[in-house]
């Protein structure tokens, strides 16, 4: 159970080379790091999420299709 | 120098999860390697975890002129998002875009961009346009960025950067942020000896603590370069070299002090081993166990003959001390 954050932690930063770091943080320190990164993707997905649709509006008309069948395959 | 480059490992990790570097105190004892690898994959997570709109995003702009995606980028996008899709662009195609940004823009872009992920897209960029985003970022004080983009910058466009700053203050800052100890080494070398001369002036002459930067970049740098720059430490007056002293004793930083000493000239170390702050007991003290815990007695020996008689023989007693409390703990 102590370890979960940790696990957490270590399944967000995905596949490679064992990052020994991991090992020695407390559960509070690998959650403030887990959830800061939750964050931090959030925001970027509102971000990107929001600009893409705007993005629409700029295109002119007649691309517009194509661009819209790129972005929403 | 492991304890002031971790410091900027921190803040560049603060920095990539929006966090207060006190937060992340608790790293500090961490090896900086390891902080760096985590501040890595933390940053390669967060691009991926968007990645897949970004291509996306990348296609359709192929579809559009490229001042319509300038305008996109500078009006809908911003520069988060912009950074992100900057590596996904073809490299020429994204300097023609770039070129098309305003060098403010530009700046905020910088901020935001991983420059590992835009490498090709850097080095095709005119120097003109680098030295207008430099200056911009300079008036912002953004010190840390700046020093992520010199692994991926010409040493003449480096050069070029380095001649518009004018002031000392900013150029040591930016130098104790960068990365990688060769690019580093080049850095220094590009610049004229009395700009480095004015650069260490400056660090010994400041009140805020901006001398644990100097040092952190001359232990960085070859034993050449450092004994180079520990010289004309030493050649400081009497003043200035004290505070030096006492900025070294304040931070603790013995340990780094220790290793530029050793690089200096014989002439230099005389200097600066004859100043009453340098002869101090808890100076001389601090000097033995940062020459024990580095194992460099044995280099700071010589050093010995060009001290008076009773500092030497405090150093050596200090050393002796601590020799036989070690073995005692075996």
């Amino acid at each position: 159970m102590a370890d979960k954050p940790i696990d957490d932690l270590r399944r967000k930063l995905g596949a490679g080379k064992p990052l020994d770091i991991l090992d020695t943080l407390a559960p509070e320190q690998a959650q403030l790091l887990s959830r800061s990164l939750d964050a931090a993707m959030q925001r970027d997905h509102r971000a990107l999420d929001q600009a893409i649709e705007q993005s629409l509006s700029m295109v002119p008309l007649l691309l517009r299709p194509a661009f819209k069948k790129v972005l929403f395959p | 120098m492991s304890r002031l480059a971790t410091r900027a490992e921190i803040i560049k990790l603060a920095r990539l999860l929006k966090l207060e570097e006190p937060q992340l105190a608790f790293l500090a004892q961490q090896d900086v390697t390891q902080i760096r690898a985590l501040r890595e994959r933390l940053s390669a997570a967060l691009y991926d975890s968007s990645r897949s709109r970004l291509v996306r995003v990348a296609a359709a702009s192929k579809l559009i002129p490229v001042a319509l995606v300038a305008t996109i980028g500078q009006k809908l996008y911003g520069p988060l998002l912009c950074a992100r899709v900057t590596g996904l662009l073809a490299p020429a195609r994204a300097v023609e875009v770039a070129l098309k940004l305003s060098p403010r823009f530009l700046a905020d872009v910088s901020v935001e961009l991983d420059p590992r992920s835009a490498r090709e897209v850097i080095a095709l960029l005119p120097a003109q346009c680098v030295v207008a985003v430099a200056q911009e970022l300079l008036t912002r004080r953004e010190y840390l960025t700046m020093a992520r983009f010199v692994d991926f910058l010409s040493d003449v466009v480096i050069r070029e950067v380095a001649s518009t700053i004018r002031d000392d203050r900013a150029l040591l800052e930016i130098a104790f942020f960068i990365e990688s100890p060769q690019r580093l080494e080049t850095v220094i070398g590009l610049l004229p000896a009395e700009r480095l001369r004015g650069v260490i002036r400056t660090a010994a002459g400041d009140v805020q603590g901006l001398w644990s930067e100097a040092l952190s970049m001359m232990t960085q740098v070859s034993p050449t370069l450092r004994g180079r720059m520990g010289d004309l430490t030493a050649a400081l007056d009497d003043a200035q070299l004290t505070a030096v002293i006492e900025a070294v004793n304040q931070g603790r930083l013995w340990g780094a002090w220790l290793t530029v000493l050793t690089a200096m000239s014989a002439d230099a170390q005389r200097r600066v081993l004859a100043l009453s702050a340098h002869q101090t007991p808890e100076a001389l003290s601090a000097l033995a166990t940062a020459a024990r815990e580095q194992g460099i007695w044995d280099q700071l020996k010589p050093m010995l003959a060009l001290m008076s008689a009773a500092p030497r023989q405090q150093l050596e007693d200090f050393f002796g001390r601590l020799k036989s409390a070690v073995r005692n703990l075996g």
